[in-house]
């Protein structure tokens, strides 16, 4: 047990320390942004892991709460005057309470009909804010959404320097509340009732309540990362709740693989750099969706538990340890 | 066993009534399990045992009509997980486990969310738990999917312990099981019974089920068709006619 | 309210109920036979009215609409059943298999979406009605192509019904539904039988797509609306019936008119999400769905 608790510490320390550097040995700001990006979806799928992959709950809306975040931070921001940091965490409020909202049928749904509603809810989301175009800008967008200042410092004329660390913590942050989540007490009765929802109750755990919880703890993060991402592009338009970035997210959670929260955010790096080079192909700036439509599929055909699988595999064989 | 009248029974069932659209599936069931006793329960495939755990501890429904009381207290409004809370227990005729979870946070969910422990004792009840039904110590790390048949069954009467229930009940724990094993539960649901936990075992291994209890009641059609003493029970005309008999005739 | 504007709207929920029927009842179709739920149910729509439009129209191949018609609801079916084979028939078997398909044909749903796009550009596209000129209806004039599908979906639907419960493959679809098992062990052949279905429902969505096509405009993302009205419908109707999922749309279309008469396009959406969860509260098996499990 010392040995891989070592490794693992030298690991994370290891990429902690490679995170920092990233930006002091890339000068280049288009890079610098795509690490920005890649960051904020990492937490949007990692998040989602949480009540998808951990939970079990079936939710389809998740990236709906992204898009609460993105707009309530662009609307308290803008239109209210409130501190962009703290509006911020007020998306992730609003994320939050826009998942207790969709929780109250859910929790007492199954199967088919989870997947249903949350998915009915996100698109509903998106033409409520569409519709309401006098506030929310419409089809539009909001733009010039004031950003983010810290002592004084200007995020505006670094290359993204500072943006870069704004959205590293952020993210080293998610990754450490999430995984710290799913060690809880509360973290095994979200698996437990995952695998076995009538024995989770003859167990004692409330069901109903964990889901509420646990979408509103996985709604809460996507909403801040939505939050940042509005202060960071400094818009908020309706593509955020597009199939395509939805499909995007989810292939990340599904190559990263359910369950294990570093998978996701691996993924999403991953996946970010290649979707966004496919960008820049001729004739490949739509089309790129096409084939993450395609390696979903490829995924869930060959590697259905994501492609930390296969990594998963070799340090279990070697560490398997008896209890105290 | 004589039932003294004086004193209020552990757990009662008051004329309960379970329906499925015309189908009465549980029809007026009344009885009263004194503390500390093993209370059998038997009846033909269909005659509503497994529906009466289910009304009784609400998973997945609750009653359409009736009452149950534990300790003389109304339950049968509670919520499925109060009910598990409240102090009793079950397991599921089918497979049931948290398949993914090892063995000991199967036992460990069971201590943090039904006896409400924490921490260091919550881990100390579960190993106890496992302890106490056999499941050997190199076996409860493995995910409990992965566990044989009788280890599955094993863990979940150790998880349902480990919730330290007033009752525990038993929904053909013996399906499945080889002779020997069948003996070793006999063994075990008589530990467990000696800790003070007052039993309802469903089961269809009559040797088993005669070995252990001390009250019988037999279901059919959903009706309580007989009441008892086992060895009383076992020879009501009744009882023979609607249940034994066909055992018998195949024999 | 005079009688005119309770007709108006009758009437507009009437044309809505109709789309929203055809489309769900090829959703629920799928669900009751196949155990799974087909979210490129919108995309399929689309690409159902691209065809018809590539077939019939000027700046396409310029045939007579019938040809677009016949060809697009061929190659609706060609694509059901390559649908079928390549994302949901890998999945049999897995128990996992209604979360698995939802994401499969999340991604069928957005290869079709930047397909159409790619294949047809993003500019809107019109067809030609199948019924040109006004027809007056209960006492408001509306286009005669609302006035056919009004008057179409019904017939589509109890053709449906009677191929369902009268034709030997239509009653085989049914016993799969009902038992997949006890199905295969009288000799039904199961996996024909899921592939038919799925092509079926795929030419019921591009019919839908073709009605709808010379009403609005098509686009690459022309489904979208439709199938999100159709999950909608599906909670309230529950998925299991047939006839539940049909009379839940025209009620959802008539609410829908309804909404938009008295609180205006931009609420209606919100308020038909608050109804639904208000009934999903009261009754988590959908209006008419026997206790789900
Ligand atoms: N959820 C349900 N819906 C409809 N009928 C049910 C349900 N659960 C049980 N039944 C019916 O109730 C009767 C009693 O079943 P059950 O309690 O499982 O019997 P036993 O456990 O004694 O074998 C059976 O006829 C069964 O089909
Ligand atoms: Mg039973």
């Amino acid at each position: 047990m010392p040995a891989s608790f070592n490794l693992k510490t030298l690991a994370i320390a290891a990429v902690l320390i490679l995170g920092l550097l990233v930006p002091v040995v890339i000068e280049d700001t288009y890079i610098r942004h795509l690490f920005i990006i890649a960051f904020i979806y990492a937490i949007v799928a990692a998040s989602w892991d949480l009540s998808l992959g951990y939970a079990g709950v079936f939710n389809f809306g998740h990236v709906a709460f992204f898009g609460v975040g993105v707009y309530t931070t662009a609307l308290c921001a803008k239109l209210l005057g409130i501190d962009p940091w703290i509006a911020m965490l007020l998306g992730g409020a609003a994320a939050s309470a826009a998942a207790a909202i969709v929780a109250l049928p859910v929790v007492r749904l199954q199967g088919i009909y989870v997947v249903l509603v949350t998915f009915a809810f996100s698109q509903l989301v998106l033409q409520f804010v569409i519709s309401q175009s006098q506030i929310t800008g419409g089809t539009q967008g909001l733009v010039r959404v004031p950003t983010i200042e810290l002592f004084g410092y200007n995020f505006l004329r670094d290359y993204k320097f500072g943006y870069y660390y704004v959205a590293f913590a952020l993210l080293v942050i998610s990754t450490l509340c999430l995984r710290y989540i799913t060690r809880t007490d509360f973290g095994l009765s979200i698996r437990a009732l995952r695998d076995n929802e009538d024995y989770s109750l003859a167990r004692g755990i409330p069901i109903g309540l964990q889901r509420l919880k646990v979408l509103m703890a996985s709604a809460f993060f996507a909403g801040i990362a939505g939050g940042f991402f509005a202060i960071y592009l400094r818009v908020a338009s309706p593509e955020v709740f597009n199939f395509s970035t939805m499909a995007l997210i989810l292939s990340m959670v599904l190559v990263g693989g359910t369950s294990s929260i570093y998978g996701p955010v691996i993924a999403a790096l991953v996946l970010t750099f290649i979707s966004e080079g496919l960008a820049n192909v001729n004739g490949l700036s739509e089309g790129r969706f096409m084939l993450v439509a395609v390696a979903m599929v490829l995924v869930l055909l060959f590697f259905p538990k994501g492609l930390i699988s296969i990594i998963d595999r070799w340090p279990r064989g070697r560490g398997a340890r008896r209890p105290d | 066993m004589d039932h003294s009248t004086h004193e209020a029974p552990l757990l009662e069932v008051r004329n309960i009534e379970r329906r499925f659209g015309a189908l009465v599936a549980v029809n007026d069931v009344s009885f009263a399990v004194p503390a500390g006793q093993v209370f059998g329960i038997a009846g033909p495939n269909g005659s509503g045992k497994s529906t009466l755990f289910n009304v009784m501890t609400g998973i997945p429904f609750g009653p359409s009509a009736g009452k149950v009381l534990l300790e003389g207290r109304e339950i049968q409004s509670l919520r499925a997980h109060e009910i598990s809370r409240a102090g009793i227990a079950r397991t599921f005729q089918k497979d049931a486990e948290f398949g993914t979870l090892s063995a000991f946070e199967n036992a460990y969910a069971g201590a943090v969310y039904c006896a409400g422990l924490s921490g260091a004792q919550a881990r100390e009840e579960a190993h106890k738990a496992l302890d106490d039904v056999g499941l050997s110590n190199d076996r409860r790390d493995k995910a409990a999917g992965d566990l044989t048949v009788f280890e599955r069954k094993q863990l979940m009467i150790a998880s349902a312990i480990a919730g330290r229930p007033r009752i525990l009940l038993l929904d053909e724990p013996a399906a499945g099981l080889t002779r020997p094993e069948v003996s070793d539960l006999a063994e075990l649901i008589r530990t467990v019974n000696g800790r003070g936990v007052t039993i309802l075992l469903i089961e269809h291994v009559l040797p088993l089920l005669l070995s252990v209890s001390q009250h019988l009641l037999i279901l059919n059609h959903g009706a309580v068709i007989a009441s008892g003493k086992p060895a009383e029970v076992v020879r009501d005309p009744q009882v023979v006619e609607a249940y034994l008999g066909k055992r018998e005739a195949a024999l | 309210m005079t009688m005119d504007m309770v007709s108006a709207i009758l009437v507009s929920g009437l044309v809505l109920g109709s789309v929203y029927a055809l489309m769900a009842s090829g959703l629920s179709l799928v669900w009751t036979t196949l155990g799974i739920f087909n979210f490129a149910h919108g995309s399929l729509m689309a690409l159902g009215a691209y065809f018809a439009w590539t077939m019939s129209d000027a700046a396409g191949l310029n045939l007579w609409l019938g040809a677009g018609v016949a060809v697009a609801v061929a190659g609706m079916v060609g694509v059901g059943i390559l649908i079928e084979r390549t994302v949901i028939r890998p999945f049999y078997d897995d128990k996992d298999i209604l979360l698995i398909t939802v994401m499969t044909t999340l991604a069928v749903m957005i290869f079709l979406e930047k397909g159409i796009q790619l294949l047809w550009g993003a500019r809107l596209k019109q067809l030609e009605p199948l019924a040109p000129g006004r027809v007056n209806l209960l006492g408001t004039t509306i286009s005669a192509q609302e006035t056919l599908i009004v008057v179409l979906a019904p017939l589509l639907l109890g053709g449906l019904w009677v191929f369902l419960r009268y034709s030997n493959i239509g009653r085989g679809i049914r016993a799969v539904g009902q038992n997949p098992a006890a199905a295969k062990l009288i000799g039904v052949d199961v996996s024909k039988l899921f592939i038919l279905t799925f092509a079926l429902s795929a030419a019921l969505a591009g019919l839908t797509g073709i009605l709808l096509g010379s009403v609005r405009f098509i686009t690459p993302t022309f489904g979208a609306e439709p199938l999100v009205k159709a999950l909608i419908i599906v909670i309230f109707g529950g998925l299991g019936s047939l006839s539940g999922t049909i009379a839940a749309a025209y009620i959802i279309g008539v609410v829908e008119a309804v909404l938009i008469f008295f609180v205006g396009i931009y609420w209606a959406p919100s308020m038909l999400f608050a109804l639904l969860i208000a009934v999903l509260m009261l009754r988590p098996q959908g209006l008419f769905g026997k206790s789900v499990r």
